[in-house]
């Protein structure tokens, strides 16, 4: 039968037939004239469909219900991707988005189950009744589900900015920015409290880069929005700056990696005051950390091999040009450009995870990553890469902070941004 | 296109914005004139026919009246205007082209093989007039049992006995 579908009107009736049903229509109605009163029921039809619900949702919001208030908050409480509980959650959140009409909505329910899977991260770090085997599994898959809210909140927002809805985009990206702030936080704290080591890590701090790329585009949102809502330039560039600062934080850990073994002595910061400083010293550090690099993978043959080598030397040197791009960026008061360069690093750090990751697997005894902790043959075999290590991360963060409280009271940082 | 659109469209169209008309004719103009082919047999009367229902859609859309379903409203005007086409005609008998015998001749269906268009609609033409309708309604337009008992005017339970009839009409010819 479908075959009959072909039957078709020709070509030239219904081009004729449109044009004189066109013409008809616009003779009977040249002399209407639009009115307020037009807009408004124009508008008003087309938001009908949200504004009644299908069945669907009429369905999905008895499923909700239901399942609140019969297993719902046991649900909540579960945090083990294994147990049945858990999935019955995810139920739930699912009908959650479903009942979100609009692009906003959405973005918030989706910040709202990144509240929630984080913690769950946090509580299977925290729990004593698995074996680091299965909590580092059960701390990937829910760390894989985050990374997944977490793009699908950014497209929502992406959707909201582009179907302009106004003020209270500003708000979201504003809300975005400080969940994603919470998130990494969160995030490094599951990798500290489950003592994750190697590849294990690398999900999770894929989902740290997944966050701070979100992050980075919710605050370009704010800066397109910053002419159009009086958002204050300071405020953006302190963003910025603690984006960038985080970065080097990140690019620390990493390396931290290959020096588990070894103490390292804290440096004591010189005192700077502006932003611009902080990027120019964070620069310089980086231009000697790739300096070192150098002359110190020779010494380091038996854990990474010669391509290794080479890959983690380009991008400690990428890491620095970004590095002295942003700070130049920032200088201008260009944060788009600055924010571009740090989300660079984000990517090359990504990367050097990667990397790493795989080395340090590749280099632990057959026993388990806690020996390596033990281990001052291993330990030696990755001193060369930790020569590279000169940045701190204490001081990089405690000294962004400061400065930022600095710049607020004399107001060097809107200055630079007024350049 | 869902029906929120088109009552938006046709709104939009009613207040002097005749291209939102247009984009409903783009999407029923070929529906509405294969309804009425499968009824009339005859492209050039098809055509007249769908041009003349979509003019009866604006007149009634000019006088200010609401119009809850377009689709089944859309299909019940193009009846009423086959129905009037052969009354007018002094009341001839709606068209049943093919006598038994020649049926008997031409269309033999080996139900194993793909068959054409054409063996298709002559075996369409066999059907008794309200049975083509809802069969095209069905299985060529996918209207729902609902929707088509809307728009000739049956219940959906007749609807499904018209339907299980014209089945096994068909089957003959295999």
């Amino acid at each position: 039968m479908k075959n009959l579908e072909r039957v078709e009107a020709s070509q030239e009736w219904l081009k004729q037939a449109r044009s004189f049903l066109v013409n008809k229509v616009n003779q009977d109605t040249f002399a209407h004239k639009t009115s307020w009163n037009y807009n408004i029921k124009v508008w008003f039809i087309g938001w009908q469909d949200k504004l009644v619900p299908s069945p669907v949702k009429a369905v999905s919001f008895l499923l909700l219900i239901g399942l609140v208030s019969a297993t719902g908050l046991a649900a909540r409480a579960e945090f083990n991707p294994s147990k049945f509980l858990y999935s019955v959650w995810e139920t739930v959140e699912r009908a959650e988005l479903v009942l979100a009409t609009s692009p906003t909505s959405q973005t918030k329910v989706y910040l709202k189950h990144v509240e929630k899977t984080v913690k769950d991260a946090q509580k299977l770090a925290q729990s004593e009744k698995l074996d680091d085997q299965e909590r580092n599994k059960h701390i990937n898959t829910v760390v894989t589900k985050l990374k997944k809210e977490m793009s699908a909140a950014s497209a929502s927002l992406d959707i909201a900015e582009q179907t302009k809805a106004g003020g209270n985009i500003t708000e979201l990206a504003k809300e975005v920015t400080s969940n994603t702030q919470n998130t990494v936080n969160a995030l490094n704290k599951v990798i500290e409290e489950s003592e994750m080591k190697g590849a294990d890590k690398v999900a999770v701090n894929e989902a740290i880069a997944a966050t701070e790329a979100v992050q980075g585009e919710a605050i370009q949102l704010l800066i397109d929005q910053q002419d159009l809502q009086n958002l204050s330039a300071e405020e953006l560039a302190n963003l910025v700056v603690e984006k960038i600062a985080r970065a080097t934080e990140q690019l620390n850990k990493i390396l931290d990696y290959f020096n588990q073994s070894r103490a390292i002595t804290p440096q004591t910061s010189s005192v700077v005051t502006t932003t611009a400083e902080v990027i120019d010293n964070l620069a310089e550090e980086s231009a000697e950390t790739a300096g070192d690099q150098v002359q110190a993978t020779s010494e380091n043959q038996a854990v990474l091999t010669a391509e290794k080598q080479a890959t983690l030397n380009q991008l400690t040197v990428k890491f620095q040009d970004n590095l002295d791009l942003a700070s130049d960026a920032l200088a201008e008061g260009n944060l788009t450009e600055a924010l571009k360069n740090v989300s660079n690093v984000t990517q090359l750090i990504i990367q050097a995870n990667e990397i790493l990751g795989e080395t340090l697997d590749e280099s632990l005894p057959a026993e388990g990553n806690q020996a390596n902790q033990d281990n001052q043959s291993n330990s030696i075999k990755v001193e060369g890469v930790m020569e590279i290590l000169p940045m701190e991360t204490a001081t990089t963060t405690e000294t962004t902070a400061a400065i930022i409280q600095n710049n607020q009271a004399d107001g060097q940082n809107s200055d630079l941004i007024n350049e | 296109m869902k029906e929120i659109d088109e009552n938006l469209l046709l709104f939009k169209a009613s207040h002097g914005e005749p291209e939102a008309f247009g984009l409903i004719f783009d999407k029923y103009g070929n529906k509405i004139y294969r309804f009425i082919y499968f009824r009339v047999k005859n492209q050039e009367t098809a055509e007249d026919l769908a041009s003349q229902t979509f003019l009866k859609i604006w007149e009634y859309i000019l006088a200010g009246k609401k119009i809850r379903e377009f689709q089944a409203f859309a299909y019940k005007i193009a009846r009423n205007l086959v129905v009037d086409y052969y009354r007018s005609r002094d009341k001839e008998e709606l068209p049943l082209i093919y006598t038994e015998e020649e049926i008997e001749e031409s269309i033999k269906v080996d139900p194993d093989t793909a068959i054409n268009r054409e063996i298709l609609e002559k075996l369409l033409r066999t059907l008794p007039d309200e049975q083509r309708e809802i069969i095209v309604l069905r299985y060529i337009e996918d209207l729902s049992i609902k929707a088509i008992s809307k728009i000739v005017d049956k219940s959906p339970g007749h609807v499904r006995v018209i339907i299980h009839r014209s089945i096994k009409e068909l089957r003959k010819y295999t």
